[in-house]
């Protein structure tokens, strides 16, 4: 389950604005419990520029090799939509579920 | 500055991610190294006084290679598993056969089944088709003005075996039928090697 939150939460950081996986790995790395292993989330970007749900390019930076930055693509943007709607379906479900078995 | 062992730990790992790597798709394979050697660059990039202790755990946080292959494989085990769904098991199961038996009731719904079929190559299709085409065409109200004329004259000419000409010209689709089923069982074999599980080993 949290393999396939993942994604989401790596297509909601390229919402603001595009971002290398270095970056991305760090961001997420403070959620606790979400990346176990940054390695692995090289496979699930590559995963989402093949299912043409992010974007890549490359960019120079300043003293190093360039780096591949990742982007949105529309179809990523209507995906983290759909995404939303459904999270907050499913959040609000749970959390009543969860009150019921507290009281 | 450089950590004292750094060549030999960054390059020892990505080796390992090489060899486990083995198991994908080399595009896949080279993509994934690519993305985890810029990772270590930038992380290296952010140490300060690197040591080797800072490496080590900069490849920690990474993670095994194995892992990242297995998370690499995952899409492709998908795939592969799509494409099996596509099996050709069943597709000769039931067009090749009912296109084999169809080649003698019923040539022309045959000869649309052969040429459906995947299975056969073209020029096996075009020589079933034009066999069995032979003794429908002799059967056929539609056909046989157009193919007596030729064939009787001949026949004539033939003399006494006449009667056993032409019924051996009816006994060709049968022949097609055979000839397909014999090409399929040789395809058969061959394209089971090709396709199965097994076929990389």
């Amino acid at each position: 389950m949290r393999k396939g939150l993942l994604e989401y939460c790596v297509m909601a950081l390229l919402t603001a604005r595009p971002r290398y996986g270095y970056e991305l790995a760090q961001e997420l790395g403070r959620v606790d419990g979400l990346l176990t292993s940054e390695g692995t989330m090289y496979p699930l970007l590559a995963r989402l520029r093949r299912e043409r749900l992010v974007e890549t390019e490359w960019r120079e930076s300043s003293g190093g090799p360039p780096r591949k930055y990742y982007r949105l693509s529309p179809a990523g943007e209507r995906a983290l939509l759909g995404f939303r709607k459904e999270w907050a379906a499913l959040r609000a479900a749970v959390d009543g579920l969860l009150k019921e078995g507290v009281r | 500055m450089i950590a004292p062992h750094a060549t030999h730990i960054v390059e020892g790992y990505l080796a390992r991610l090489e060899a486990e790597g083995a198991v994908l798709p080399a595009d896949r394979r080279r993509e994934l190294i690519a993305d985890v050697r810029g990772h270590i660059t930038e992380a290296r990039a952010g140490l300060e006084q690197e040591t080797d202790a800072d490496l080590l755990n900069v490849l920690d946080r990474l993670g095994q290679p194995a892992e990242l292959v297995r998370a690499a494989m995952d899409g492709s085990v998908e795939a592969m598993r799509a494409q099996q769904a596509d099996p050709p098991a069943l597709a000769w199961n039931w067009i090749e056969g009912a296109a084999i038996l169809l080649l003698i009731l019923a040539w022309p719904a045959g000869a649309i089944l052969v040429w459906l079929s995947r299975f056969w190559r073209t020029r096996d299709k075009v020589v079933a088709t034009v066999l069995g085409a032979v003794p429908f065409s002799l059967g056929f109200p539609l056909f046989a003005p157009l193919i007596g004329p030729i064939l009787g004259p001949l026949v004539q000419r033939l003399g006494g075996p006449a009667p056993l000409f032409v019924g051996a010209l009816g006994l060709l689709n049968i022949v097609a039928a055979i000839f397909l089923a014999v090409r399929l069982w040789q395809n058969g074999d061959r394209s089971w090697q090709l396709t199965g599980p097994w076929a990389r080993g």
